[in-house]
Parts: structure tokens; C-alpha cells; sequence
């Protein structure tokens, strides 16, 4: 009896914790975009806020308008089996990657060219030119950081 | 926390190793501010948050640049070695954890080889 007893409160529970998750699911759907939206625009800002030359370690100078305009982001993807809430930010994502196909007409590789800003590395005709690393996507993280695990915390 | 309490001492640890200078020599410095060298070691301040924050850190970028891959990641070994291989330190007069965020090899360009870590600063503090 007692076997019974518990087995009925173990489903009790399951249906409880799905019930639960199905709730957190529904209002973390929400809570995921706008944090996906925060990291978003801080990359956007980082991109497009400095003209005239930049300073190694600093974010790249505002030279292509398709670099800051391909950033984008995903709407909230739900996966209930796994139980995860996932948005993808960055170069290409959403509304992004209209801007690049300008980028692919002037015949660069907007990845390449971001990634290269992003961790600097060697380029030039004789691939013997050092760019420093410019960064964005890191700095962005760092300073939404505090603001996106404060959206994301359950009230 | 500003960076140049965590990078001096970081870098004087780096310039002391012999086995460090034994590949790069004293070609240590901050990316852009010399002309470029092969070998050579650069840091990049990739993060620094002012103090108020929760989250404070310092992100410092390494590269390495060598015409071996075998003292590349040989000297990547040693910074991590130097700078990270332990859980809580002493560095200057704070007391530091140090992460690895990422490490990484590049394309050969030019018969340069190269290599990168991510080390993350973070003062420890007192409950």
C-alpha cells in the first residue's frame, strides 16, 4: 500500500513540475527575447557610436553601416522536451542579415570581417599586416551582463 | 577594479618567465602600440567594469605569434601556466581569481602562427 501511496505522490509531483515549467516556459518565452533584444542593441550601439579611428581594444570605428545593421536577433525558441528557452544574437540573426547581402555584394565576407574586428589577427594583400583586436560582442556581454541575468531571474 | 591593477603585475609575472622569454624575448606589449614582430606576445584589455558593478572583472586578450606552431602553443601553455593555473592568488596587492575563457589557435598567415587566451580577472570579496 504504502508503494501505491507514494507512486501517486511522485505523479502528483511530475504533473506539478510540469504544470510549473509549462508556466515558466510561457513567461520565460518573453523574458529570453528581451534579454536576446538588451544584448542585441548593446552590440548595435558599440557598432555604430564611434567615427574616426579606433584604438586597439576599442570597438571598431564606424566604417561599413552593414556591420552595425547586420546585427540581429532571434525570436524565442521553445523546446519543452529539453525544457530551454533559446534566442541567437549577433551578425546574420534576424532582421540582420538583410544588411549583409551589401556586405557580400562589395565581395566581403561579413563574418570574416567580424570575427577579425572581434579578435584582431593578420591580413593585408601580403598577409603580413597585424589588426589588432577591436572588440564588440565581448564588451556587450559584459556590460548587459548584470541587466539580462536580472531580466532572466523569476520574480 | 582598473585594469592596471590586475595587468602590471600579470604582465611583470609574464616578462620575469624565462621560459616565455626563451620564445618571445622581450617582445611584450600592448597591441597597436609597437610595430609588429614575429615572435611576439600582445595583450588586449578586452573588458574592464568600473568597481560599482557586480560583476566586476578585467578581460585581457593574449596573442601569441611565433613561425612554429610548436612554440606557439608552447608559450600559450605558459601563460595559461602563469596566469591562471590556480584558484585564488595573490597579484599585486589584490587578492585575484583568474579564468580562462577561451583559448584558441588562428590561421597561419604568413608563416606566422598564432594563438590566443581570454584570461578574466575578478577580485575576490569578503562575505
Amino acid at each position: 500500500m504504502s508503494m501505491i501511496e507514494i507512486r501517486g505522490r511522485t505523479d502528483g509531483l511530475e504533473e506539478m513540475a510540469k504544470e510549473l515549467l509549462e508556466e515558466v516556459l510561457v513567461s520565460g518565452e518573453k523574458q529570453v527575447g528581451e534579454a536576446a533584444a538588451v544584448l542585441g542593441k548593446e552590440m548595435k550601439r558599440l557598432l555604430s557610436s564611434r567615427r574616426g579611428p579606433s584604438r586597439p581594444g576599442e570597438p571598431p570605428a564606424r566604417e561599413a553601416d552593414w556591420l552595425w545593421k547586420g546585427i540581429g536577433w532571434t525570436r524565442p525558441k521553445v523546446n519543452r522536451q529539453k525544457g530551454e528557452i533559446t534566442s541567437s544574437v549577433g551578425l546574420g540573426f534576424g532582421r540582420g542579415y538583410r544588411a549583409l547581402e551589401k556586405a557580400k555584394a562589395a565581395g566581403v565576407n561579413p563574418f570574416e570581417y567580424a570575427w577579425l574586428q572581434e579578435y584582431g589577427g593578420i591580413s593585408g594583400k601580403t598577409r603580413s599586416t597585424r589588426l589588432p583586436p577591436r572588440p564588440w560582442a565581448r564588451p556587450a556581454e559584459a556590460r548587459v551582463e548584470s541587466e539580462v541575468v536580472q531580466i532572466l531571474t523569476i520574480h | 577594479m582598473t585594469h592596471d591593477l590586475v595587468l602590471t603585475p600579470a604582465l611583470a609575472r609574464l616578462v620575469a618567465d624565462p621560459a616565455l622569454a626563451a620564445i618571445v624575448g622581450t617582445a611584450i606589449y600592448e597591441s597597436g602600440e609597437r610595430t609588429f614582430v614575429v615572435p611576439s606576445l600582445e595583450w588586449t584589455l578586452i573588458v574592464e567594469t568600473p568597481e560599482a558593478e557586480i560583476y566586476d572583472r578585467v578581460q585581457v586578450q593574449f596573442d601569441v605569434f611565433t613561425r612554429s606552431k610548436d612554440t606557439m602553443l608552447a608559450a600559450l601553455r605558459r601563460i595559461d601556466r602563469l596566469l591562471v593555473h590556480r584558484v585564488q592568488w595573490t597579484l599585486g596587492t589584490l587578492q585575484i581569481r583568474s579564468l580562462k575563457l577561451d583559448i584558441r589557435t588562428n590561421p597561419t598567415e604568413g608563416g606566422v602562427h598564432s594563438g590566443s587566451i581570454d584570461v578574466e580577472f575578478k577580485p575576490v570579496r569578503e562575505r
